[in-house]
This record gives C-alpha cells, sequence and structure tokens, in this order.
C-alpha cells in the first residue's frame, strides 16, 4: 500500500524528470525555458514536502518567477530561440560518449545513496538550550552567570530569560542581584546545572523556605516540532513556599472550564517545589490551581479574593487558547503586590524555538550566526549588477573622434585639423582672387 | 520523531537524477542558453539534497545555504546572460562551437 505522501513524491518526481529530459530536448529554445518552471515548481513542492515552505516560497518566486523571466527576456529579446540544425554534428561520438559517461555517474551515485543507510543514521544531539525563571515573590531583579559568563542580565520577578545554548555539558550557575559584581558575598545561589543534548530547560528560581533562600528548579521539556501531536503539554511547577511551620502544602490543578460539569483534575499533590506535566487537547481552558482537596471550594470561589494563602489559589485563565503541539510552562507562584498575598500563575511557552524550516527560523539564523556571510551575498550580487551593467554598455565613439581617426588611419593623409586648415586656406586664397 | 513517509534516500536519488539530466544538457547542447538552463537544473538539484538532508538531519543551516546558493544563482544567471548577450551581439550565435576565438 502507498501512502498519499508517497503517492504524491512518485507523481511529482516523475513530472520534474519528465520536465528536465523535455527541456533537453527540445528544439525550441523558449519551450525549454518554459519546461523547465515545470521543474523548478516540481522541485519547489519538494521543498514543500521536506518541511520547508519559506524556500517552496523563493525557489517559487525566485527561480521560476525572476530567474526564469530573465532567461525568456533574454531569449525573445535576441531572436535565439531557434536552434541551428548543425547543431552537435561536430564531434558525432559526443552523444554517446555523454550518454555512457553520465549513466555510469547516475549508477555509482545511486548506489552510493542506496548503500548509505542515511535513513537509518541517527543525527548528532542538538546544543542544548535552557532560561532561567524569575518566581522568587517580591525580590529584585538578578542576573545570571554560567561559568563567570554573564548570560542573563536584569531578570525580573514573573519573567523568563530568553533561551540560551550552550554546548552539552556541566556547568556551575551562579544567581547575583542585578548588577552586582560576582563576588562570594553576593551570590544567591550557586548551583551546579548539568545540560544534556537536545535539551530544552527551564531553571525557575523559586524562593527556598526551607534553607531561607533560593532554589532553581529543573524543568524540561521538548517538544518535537516534526513530531505532529494533536495536544498540548503543560508543565505545572508549584512555587509557592509552605507556610512557617508546615513541610506539606501540596495543591491540585483541575479543568473548571465548564461550571456544571465536574471539575477533572489534571495534577493531583504536588508539593512545593516540585514540576510535572500533563497533555490536553487543544482548545479554550480556564485551569484552577488550589490547596489539595479543596476543589469544591475552589470553584464556589471561583474568582473570590480571598486572602488565605490556601484557599484563593484559584487563578483563571480565561480564554487561554493552548494550541496543538506546544508546550506551555505554568509557575504557580505569589502575588505580592499591594500588600496581600495571592497565588498567580505564570504562563510561558516552554519551547520558543520557532518552527524547523519557517521564515522566522530562517530569519533568526539569517540575523545571527549567517550575518558575516548574508552581507557578503549581498555584496555579490551588487557587484554582479555593476558587472552586468559593464558588460552590457555599448562603447559608442564620439562621431567627431571616429571620423579624425579614420583620416589619420590612411598613410600620408593629413588630420581633421590639417585638413580643415587646407580648406580654409583654400577658401581663403579663392575669395583673395 | 516519526519516521518520513518519503525516505530521505529517494529525493537524494531524485536530486541524483535530476543532476545527471542536467550534466546531460551541458555536454550535449550547443546553444549557450540551454547550457546555463541546465547548470540551472543542476544547481536545484544540489539544492534539492540539502533540504533533503536538512531534514534528515533536522538542521535548518542547510536551509540558510540553499538561501545562499539561489542568491549566487541569481547573480550568476545576470552575468553569464549579459556575457551571452554581449556574444551574440558581435557574433550573431550562441552556439558555443562559434566561439573559437582562443582554440589553439
Amino acid at each position: 500500500m502507498v501512502g498519499t505522501e508517497l503517492a504524491l513524491f512518485i507523481m511529482i518526481g516523475a513530472l520534474s524528470i519528465l520536465a528536465a529530459v523535455m527541456m533537453l530536448i527540445s528544439e525550441n529554445a523558449v519551450h525549454s525555458a518554459l519546461f523547465l518552471i515545470v521543474n523548478f515548481a516540481c522541485v519547489a513542492f519538494m521543498y514543500l514536502m521536506l518541511n520547508a515552505p519559506f524556500l517552496f516560497a523563493v525557489q517559487i518566486t525566485v527561480y521560476a518567477g525572476a530567474i526564469m523571466v530573465l532567461f525568456l527576456f533574454v531569449i525573445m529579446l535576441m531572436g535565439a530561440e531557434r536552434v541551428l540544425p548543425q547543431e552537435t554534428q561536430r564531434f558525432p561520438w559526443l552523444a554517446p560518449a555523454t550518454l555512457g559517461v553520465t549513466m555510469a555517474l547516475l549508477f555509482v551515485a545511486g548506489l552510493a545513496i542506496i548503500q548509505s543507510d542515511i535513513d537509518t543514521s541517527e543525527p548528532e544531539p542538538a546544543d542544548p538550550i535552557f532560561r532561567f525563571v524569575h518566581a522568587v515573590a517580591g525580590a529584585d531583579a538578578v542576573d545570571v552567570y554560567i561559568d563567570g559568563e554573564k548570560v542573563v542580565s536584569d531578570l525580573i520577578y514573573r519573567e523568563a530569560s530568553d533561551f540560551e545554548d550552550f554546548p552539552a555539558g556541566s556547568y556551575t550557575a551562579q544567581v547575583v542581584p542585578h548588577e552586582s559584581e560576582l563576588v562570594p558575598e553576593n551570590i544567591v545561589l550557586e548551583t551546579s546545572v548539568f545540560l544534556a543534548g537536545n535539551g530544552v530547560i527551564s531553571y525557575v528560581l523559586t524562593a527556598d523556605t526551607a534553607n531561607g533562600g533560593v532554589q532553581a528548579l529543573q524543568v524540561e521539556g521538548r517538544i518535537d516540532p516534526n513530531d505532529e501531536k494533536d495536544f498540548a503539554r503543560l508543565t505545572v511547577v508549584h512555587a509557592i513556599p509552605c507556610a512557617a511551620g508546615t513541610t506539606s502544602c501540596p495543591i491540585e490543578v483541575a479543568d473548571i472550564t465548564e461550571p456544571g460539569k465536574d471539575p477533572q483534575v489534571l495534577v493531583k499533590s504536588l508539593e512545593y517545589g516540585q514540576a510535572t506535566h500533563f497533555e490536553v487537547k487543544e482548545g479554550e481552558y480556564t485551569l484552577a490551581a488550589y490547596a489539595q482537596g479543596d476543589v469544591r471550594a475552589a470553584i464556589d470561589e471561583r474568582g473570590d479574593t480571598d486572602e488565605k494563602l490556601n484557599l484563593d489559589a484559584l487563578v483563571q485563565v480565561e480564554e487561554k487558547v493552548i494550541d496543538q503541539n506546544t508546550g506551555v510552562l505554568w509557575v504557580v507562584t505569589q502575588d505580592t503586590t499591594g500588600g496581600i498575598v495571592r497565588p498567580k500563575i505564570l504562563w510561558f511557552a516552554l519551547d520558543n524555538n520557532p518552527d524547523f524550516g519557517s521564515a522566522e527560523g530562517i530569519g533568526q539564523l539569517l540575523f545571527t550566526d549567517y550575518l558575516l556571510p548574508f552581507e557578503v551575498i549581498g555584496l555579490l550580487l551588487l557587484t554582479a549588477m555593476v558587472g552586468v551593467i559593464v558588460l552590457t554598455k555599448q562603447h559608442e565613439t564620439p562621431k567627431k573622434e571616429r571620423f579624425r581617426r579614420r583620416m589619420a588611419n590612411v598613410p600620408g593623409n593629413p588630420t581633421v585639423e590639417e585638413y580643415v586648415q587646407s580648406m580654409r586656406k583654400n577658401a581663403a586664397d579663392s575669395s583673395g582672387d | 520523531m516519526d519516521k518520513p513517509e518519503v525516505a530521505t534516500e529517494l529525493f537524494v536519488l531524485l536530486s541524483a537524477v535530476l543532476f545527471t539530466l542536467g550534466s546531460m544538457g551541458v555536454l550535449l547542447r550547443r546553444n549557450a542558453i540551454l547550457i546555463f538552463m541546465s547548470i540551472e537544473l543542476m544547481l536545484n538539484s544540489a539544492n534539492l539534497a540539502l533540504v533533503a538532508f536538512a531534514r534528515q538531519w533536522n538542521q535548518s543551516d542547510a536551509h540558510l545555504m540553499v538561501f545562499f546558493v539561489m542568491t549566487v544563482a541569481a547573480a550568476e544567471v545576470a552575468v553569464g546572460l549579459a556575457l551571452i548577450v554581449t556574444i551574440y551581439r558581435t557574433k550573431q550565435s550562441t552556439d558555443v562551437d562559434d566561439l573559437h576565438a582562443l582554440q589553439g
């Protein structure tokens, strides 16, 4: 049984080969150019099958559009579409020799491709990416150093830093208040972090009530963009410190989207400092976080601004649309604005990497890692443009100069000036008579 | 990652076939414009292989590479066609066998 995608590949692939062959054997250059456009369109379709929508658009607009129009323009401008009948007759052995050589090339290449086991080989793991989330209620902005190198600056409460990428390995992370020196007495938190290949790690900085400091919770998650799923992954971090004197203060998370129905508990007994994740279908959700066992109270007090920490732990995420195949990080923490301590859910995308092959991803690469090559290419295009203008410029010699040159070219002939002078002299002589 | 339905090998094979056709065009045809089109075909097949491997290794860098190849191809086409136009003005022909001024 041949799948739809494979059937499409075979059809479009056959069409592209047919178009290429027709391009080769067409008698008329205009027909060749049109067949080449068909071939380019087929290749563009292949790009679409290979998750490269941006290149698909560029292929259609630049290749099939601009470049081929240039070809057709030149062919029609010169009237060179007719092919001379005596073409390729100069070397009669050329056609069979070419066929033999290229077929040998194709055979060797095909053998190499088939024998190479491309599809079974595993790719190198990508560099891990990580970020820090500041969830210490009321604390000042912090800077984060990794092995003495400042990677995050001015991270304020409720914010997440951008993702940074480091080669896989073990590092030491140090957190200091913003704009303070990296000296031992300033360090709020020092922890070793292990970054594994392909990892997407969020370090959530939370208050550590047991030791009276700050701790970093490690939350991992990677959504493979090529792995189409019809659900989203939500990661919940419990970052509300327990009340003084208690050691256990678990929370639950329930789906209370439909008020009439029984709430669907998604996360049970999540202790302070723990993280868990669950999967939901895409859609709009109202989710509540509350102290364990208090689900009825949480629903009854929906929207209530009760000051008790454990009871009003109800946070509604109204009309929060969760797309499929995404990751979301929720940090349940405290909101201390206005002197009232209330639970608060911070919402972050788990992995903000743009889709593979999207225009956004290409643009990001183009303006970060490949900025210099991009500029060099731009310069090359500019040079090519100037070169084309210089090449096609008609070198018109001024009329007067051409005349003088012709006069001077014949040995013994007078130059223009002498000629004019002699004419004038003749005229004067004749008038003097 | 789920295994893609169309194997990377098939894309690379298609790319090899297109490249072969392009090289045949360069060797067989004597019209300079057709030779140019065949070179474009070869560039395209190389791009196809690059994009296929980009999916295989999950690396967007190859897409950048293809982007750059396209840009260079555009510059090359502009200069090449300008050369052909200039040659056509003097020789009144685009047959590469007529261009034997440097023949020993």
